[in-house]
């Protein structure tokens, strides 16, 4: 027998009340106390809203991450910001990480970044790039790519271990997309398992890998056999017929509702591919997600997502 | 013909007059009004006097802005200029402001807390109006040079929106990436038919010989530069004017073998911005001009109008830089004759003061390299 739950895999957008404080606090109109009590507030309402609809594991938005790479970027050792350049294909850009010696974790690093306060205990969900996707996209310099792989991996470790010790996580999600949005060669997936792997060891809480903007099929066979209890799939960019075909051995969670365009999906429609993937496997869990992150979307639309997401599972269940 | 013809990209920042209204302000008014010799600056500076009279009179100061810019290109001395797009706010809110079976939706992040206002297609989109012809009539009756218009091309105004009405069709195939590049192409293809051919051929029977297409989104996504070239060449078939594609910051290479199937006569590219400022003609310090081998290669025919001027920077490239990248550029085209002397893009970014120094060592230096190929 399944469960379904509806969940969340990354960014929420901002509402337009929040950029304005930001473009506040940026001209310095307004000092970082003001701006966090903004945050704070906005982060209630996003996790109000899945709690509402309760969902399982519940984010706090990432109102303040500009970009999934920047708290990484901004606070290891080792790493600076660089300029502009385009996230995936999208219509939307990150500051690219610079390699400039080795890189530590010496201080927290998502301490400002978080707002876990209003989430009961163990339901906070934290998404971070995992270590392949965060190298890949950096400026290296001259150190090895496999140097600062696993560099980065460990500090990673050392942050989500410190952080379930003192807030208390429910499920950890790394997101993915350079698994995916190319096909890897076979030497590279691996690296990509073990780093996904060395960042994840000792957790306790729900692993999860994520893997938006490709078709999943590119990062298999390799990252079936990473030490997740749950892998996510982008289905905008990945085809249902062929997903099938692979025996999981584990929960999935299936991205069918777009994260990038603002078409609410047919609840039916939905229903229907996730009962065509269920003839063919039946895991424990399944999600119900977006396909990525829904910061591509006006605040209004993603948040309609958020409320379809439950719409789909109550009607999953229904017929179950 | 004149080699090394100089051009603007499109806009300018606005003129001091259409933002608040102060006494500084109308200082500046005064002296760029002398300095250019705009005609009318009597009637302006009384007018701005009273500014509540004069935001009621909107109209009037948009078109001195234009006349403004059209004087502020032509006292630099370019040989093809626009009005800075004085009247523009940006390039995809403004035109899909006269398109049927579009909205509205809300912002969405560009980068850091920057964003714009996106909407969505809900059904084939229809042109309400043509969009530039009143700004087109307006400079053409007033520019003393040659006058090219910017239009954002179809394929940005696709790929910049959602679309809630073509992924219908495709919904039941099993391959989603083959569902969205089909509804992508109907989409960009009707925006060509249906908005930008249209809106051409206005401006073409009012006079237009030039016309920009801007396309910044083209090389985003790789896979579909042939879907630009073809929705191009729908918004420009059997039209007779001169067609100028404008594309910056991005790999040119994408964009080749594509663009020689284009019904182009000339591109517009970036690559002050990718170069160095040392004055010199070796391959190290031309650096960002290594692309004409490309041009070379696949489209000799086209002109290629190259950003010799950076607009991202107060740093105002003296004559021999200009001159330098300009001689550089025809070397490596291997064609003196297809070099245009431009900016990157648009000016929009820099104070007037700036922008005008640019833009008068922009056509002193063209002058220079001139000379060199007398």
């Amino acid at each position: 027998m399944t469960s379904f739950h509806p969940l969340l895999v990354g960014i929420h957008p901002r509402s337009e009340r929040l950029i304005k404080t930001f473009r506040a606090y940026s001209r310095k109109k307004i000092g970082f106390d003001e701006l966090s009590k903004v945050l704070e507030r906005e982060s209630r309402e996003i996790i109000e809203l899945q709690l509402d609809l309760n969902y399982r594991y519940v984010i706090d938005g990432m109102l303040r991450w500009h970009d999934l790479l920047r708290p990484l970027a901004e606070k290891l050792d080792g790493v600076e910001v660089d300029g502009l350049s385009r996230w995936f294909d999208n219509n939307l850009f990150y500051k690219k990480p610079v390699i400039v010696g080795e890189v530590k974790r010496t201080n927290k690093i998502l301490k400002e970044y978080v707002y876990p306060s209003k989430i009961p205990n163990r339901r906070f969900k934290l998404v971070l790039p995992d270590p392949f996707t965060f190298t890949s996209l950096s400026e290296l310099g001259k150190r090895r790519f496999d140097d600062v792989l696993f560099e980065v991996s460990k500090a990673m470790n050392e942050e989500i271990r410190e952080m379930e010790a003192e807030i208390g996580l429910g499920q950890v999600q790394l997101s993915a997309p350079s698994l995916v949005w190319r096909k890897l060669d076979e030497d590279s997936l691996e690296l990509a398992k073990d780093a996904v792997d060395e960042c994840l060891k000792g957790v306790s809480a729900e692993k999860m890998i994520h893997l938006p903007f490709g078709d999943a099929l590119n990062s298999f066979p390799q990252i079936l056999d990473a030490r997740v209890d749950m892998i996510g799939f982008d289905m905008t960019s990945t085809k249902l017929k062929e997903l099938r075909e692979y025996r999981i051995d584990r929960g999935v969670g299936l991205g069918f509702v777009d994260g990038r365009n603002s078409l609410i999906e047919d609840v039916e429609f939905v229903r229907r591919k996730v009962e065509d993937y269920l003839e063919a496997n039946e895991p424990e869990t399944i999600y119900i997600t977006p396909s990525c992150d829904l910061e591509y979307l006006p605040r209004s639309v993603a948040d309609e997502k958020v409320r379809l997401l439950k719409k789909i599972v109550d009607e999953l269940e229904e017929v179950e | 013909m004149k080699l090394f013809p100089t051009q603007e990209v499109g806009s300018l920042s606005k003129a001091p007059f259409l933002k608040k209204i102060t006494r500084e302000r109308i200082e500046e008014t005064k002296r760029w009004g002398e300095l250019l010799g705009v005609e009318g600056l009597d009637e302006l500076l009384n007018l701005l006097r009273d500014p509540s009279k004069a935001y009621r009179n909107m109209d009037k100061l948009y078109d001195y802005a234009s006349l403004f810019a059209i004087r502020f290109f032509e006292k630099a001395g370019l040989d093809v200029v626009w009005d800075g797009e004085q009247r523009r706010i940006e390039m995809y809110e403004y035109p899909l402001s006269y398109v049927e079976n579009f909205k509205f939706l809300g912002v969405v992040k560009v980068w850091d807390n920057e964003f714009y206002r996106k909407g969505a297609f809900t059904g084939e989109p229809k042109l309400k109006k043509p969009y530039h012809l009143d700004e087109f009539i307006f400079v053409k009756e007033h520019a003393r040079r040659e006058v090219k218009i910017p239009i954002t091309g179809a394929y940005t105004l696709a790929d910049w929106s959602f679309d809630e009405h073509y992924i219908k069709r495709y919904l039941d195939l099993d391959d989603p990436i083959e569902a969205r590049r089909r509804a992508k192409e109907d989409l960009v293809m009707d925006l060509a038919k249906n908005i930008l051919r249209p809106n051409i051929l206005a401006l073409v029977e009012a006079g237009a010989k030039r016309i920009q297409i801007d396309e910044p989104a083209v090389t985003s996504k790789p896979d579909e530069v042939p879907l630009m070239v073809e929705a191009l060449n729908e918004s420009v078939k059997g039209i007779d004017a001169k067609i100028t594609l404008h594309v910056c910051y991005s790999d040119y290479r994408m964009l080749f073998p594509h663009i020689a199937e284009a019904r182009l006569d000339q591109v517009s590219i970036e690559c002050a911005n990718r170069d160095t400022i040392e004055l010199g003609l070796d391959d190290g310090r031309r650096r960002g001009y290594h692309i004409l081998d490309y041009f070379k290669e696949y489209t000799p025919w086209l002109e290629v109008a190259v950003g010799v001027i950076d607009v991202h920077t107060n740093f105002i490239e003296p004559p021999e830089l200009v001159r330098d990248r300009l001689i550089y550029a025809a070397r490596r085209l291997g064609d003196e004759s297809k070099i245009v002397a431009c900016n990157d893009c648009g000016l929009r970014t820099r104070s007037w003061d700036v922008a005008f120094e640019k833009e008068v060592n922009l056509v002193k230096g063209a002058e220079l390299a001139r000379e060199l190929f007398k």
